[in-house]
């Protein structure tokens, strides 16, 4: 296999060079063909046109040969492809292990990259993104024990919005992973336009 | 000529790696070897021959170099390859079950 296909590479590297042997390989046959002609005595034309009449034209032959050679790879493309599908048939899990391996993986990829996309590399859809503040409120339990505070009051945090959606989707992230200890509910941050 | 049989399609590649298995040889011996072997009963076609070496060439069953011949002219000579071996055999059995068979078909009545 490796060998065939460093040959057709050859093949088309050096396809000068190679017709060149091809025209010196035919000529070589014509002249012993002479040669044998000669032998059996024939004066030099007559043999020079026997031999001709036998070996056709030389330029026909080398055409045959080219062709071959031209149709040879797609011939080969196509049992590979056969061979192929017959080792699929013959081993249908391993093909469905396969298929669903890469599925998943590209599937998996295509939908982490698409939030990527929306919430990181593009700035959120909305009108002036830059001017997005992000509100959030604690429990009263909470600011009780830390700020001994007996008024139930919200907390408006109010931090200027960085531009695009990044902290939209790390609060969010975080604030599912934020024990209920320490903050009883921590509401999804709506992004909300400051006017 | 006309007695003489064209090589039957298919059966080239054969006789090319079996005459290719006494030691390596250029076209021109090939063709002198196919019609003293047959008796002069298969004549190959040269622009068969070629191109079927070179098929065999680029398949990795036979490799061809250039060596002096022996009327000191450069002459490319092609040698079987260990994969050539192996098809060789293959392609005999294949071959000998084919005739066993179709002599078969054509006794039977």
């Amino acid at each position: 296999m490796l060998r065939s296909l460093r040959a057709r590479l050859l093949a088309r590297l050096f396809r000068s060079r190679d017709e060149a042997e091809l025209d010196e390989e035919l000529r070589y046959h014509l002249d012993r063909e002479i040669e044998r002609n000669r032998a059996a005595g024939m004066p030099p034309g007559v043999a020079r046109a026997t031999a001709l009449r036998a070996f056709g034209r030389i330029a026909a032959h080398q055409e045959g040969v080219r062709e071959a050679w031209r149709w040879l790879w797609i011939d080969d493309l196509g049992q590979d492809l056969v061979f192929a599908f017959r080792s699929f048939r013959r081993e249908p899990t391993l093909v469905l292990t396969v298929m669903l391996t890469i599925g998943l993986a590209v599937g998996l990829n295509a939908a982490a990259f698409t939030l990527f996309n929306a919430y990181v590399l593009r700035p959120a859809p909305v009108r002036d993104p830059a001017s997005l503040q992000a509100i959030s409120w604690n429990s009263q339990a909470r600011r009780r024990s830390r700020r001994r505070r007996s008024r139930p009051s919200r907390c408006l945090n109010r931090s200027p919005y960085l531009g695009g959606g990044a902290v939209v989707l790390l609060a969010c992230g975080f604030g599912a992973l934020v024990p209920s200890r320490r903050a009883a509910r921590i509401e999804p941050l709506e992004a909300i336009r400051a006017d | 000529m006309a007695d003489k049989l064209e090589v039957l399609q298919g059966t080239l590649d054969l006789i090319v790696l079996k005459l290719l298995q006494g030691g390596a040889a250029n076209g021109w011996d090939l063709t002198q070897a196919i019609q003293a072997r047959s008796r002069g009963v298969l004549d190959v076609n040269y622009g068969s021959l070629y191109p079927a070496l070179r098929r065999l060439e680029v398949k990795g069953l036979v490799t061809g170099s250039w060596a002096p011949s022996e009327n000191n002219r450069r002459a490319r000579y092609y040698q079987l390859t260990t994969a050539g071996r192996k098809q060789l055999t293959k392609e005999r059995a294949d071959w000998e079950r084919f005739s066993d068979a179709l002599g078969r078909i054509l006794a039977a009545e």
